[in-house]
């Protein structure tokens, strides 16, 4: 056996050990931050843990396995020509096992998070947040996307 | 050429290693106008006899009249909550028979008819931004009922559910 394919051998074999966990990570929305109804001058909060209103996304990936979470969030709704302040606090995020969601941690969605599975393959992430209507404005429907990006950090 | 293997499946690994998935959703909301429930006018029996029944229309000038308004062409649940006795102190009367209709005008003329149970909301869009409904019932005096006033409380809660 030549140098080369010993290396490649070996090489193979420290990469694929990590494999053989099952890296793979998927990840699937499951439902919008909808705010609902807003009363002009009214400020309205939906906790992250509103599971009938709080955006909510879905991981799966082996236990065990690593990955850093990070939302990129607007800062307005946008609607009618004109714009709702949207504000995300330090707790306006939450993570748990897809099993038990009452057990939720929360974290700031403002920042990059880590999340490691310990016990089940499934987590959900909720986000809540705020919306800041004024007075004044405009009657109708006002929308804005929030962007999930997850990292697979390994085990 | 092997050499040149080696590398491009390090690299592939590399790659999977640490790669970086995105997903989506979105927030959203509707900016709508308050909702404004008036009581105009109570279900008004006037005076009955000890031993007998009272029917009250809803297209009678003594039904009782609530008006919604709200967002033009938003759907709104409706809850009323409908007393099954009004009373006098101690004393009670039974209500039966709740019939109400609405309208989107104050006027019963034209009106329709709308099935409701006490509790249990119902669905409705304010066309023109208003809603009328005028409620009439039944109320069953006993042979020795005590004599006075006797009152109750009906009352209608609103809530936008959709546009």
């Amino acid at each position: 056996m030549s140098a080369v394919p010993r290396w490649l051998l070996i090489g193979l074999c420290l990469l694929r050990a990590p494999m053989a966990h099952g890296q793979a990570l998927t990840v699937r929305p499951l439902q919008n931050l909808n705010f609902r109804f807003l009363l002009p001058g009214v400020n309205t909060t939906v906790d992250a843990l509103q599971f009938t209103q709080s955006g909510q996304i879905e991981i799966k990936a082996s236990i065990g396995a690593n990955f850093e979470i990070r939302y990129t969030l607007p800062t307005a709704l946008i609607g009618q020509g004109t714009t709702i302040p949207l504000v995300f606090s330090t707790t306006s995020g939450a993570a748990a096992p897809s099993s038990a969601p009452s057990s939720a941690t929360r974290f700031n969605p403002n920042n990059a998070t880590r999340w490691r599975f310990m016990t089940t393959n499934t987590a959900t992430f909720f986000l809540g947040g705020q919306a800041r209507p004024r007075v004044g404005q405009p009657t109708g429907a006002y929308t804005a996307p929030v962007v999930v990006t997850i990292t697979n950090l390994g085990l | 050429m092997r050499a040149r293997h080696f590398v491009v499946a390090l690299a592939a690994f590399a790659a999977t290693g640490l790669r970086a998935q995105s997903s989506a959703i979105t927030t959203n909301a509707t900016v709508v106008t308050p909702i404004t429930v008036t009581g105009m006018a109570p279900l008004d029996w006037g005076t009955i006899a000890q031993n007998s029944n009272n029917n009250l229309n809803p297209n009678n000038a003594s039904s009782g009249r609530f008006s919604v308004t709200g967002l033009l062409g938003a759907q709104v649940a409706l809850t009323f909550t409908l007393p099954d006795q009004i009373s006098n102190g101690g004393s009670t009367m039974p209500v039966t028979n709740y019939s109400i209709r609405v309208n989107e005008t104050n006027s019963t003329g034209g009106s329709n008819n709308l099935a409701v149970t006490s509790g249990t909301a119902v669905t409705q869009t304010l066309t023109t931004g208003s809603l009328f409904f005028f409620i009439g019932g039944r109320v069953s005096a006993a042979p020795a009922q005590q004599w006075g006033v006797y009152t109750g409380t009906i009352t209608l809660a609103a809530a936008y559910t959709g546009l």
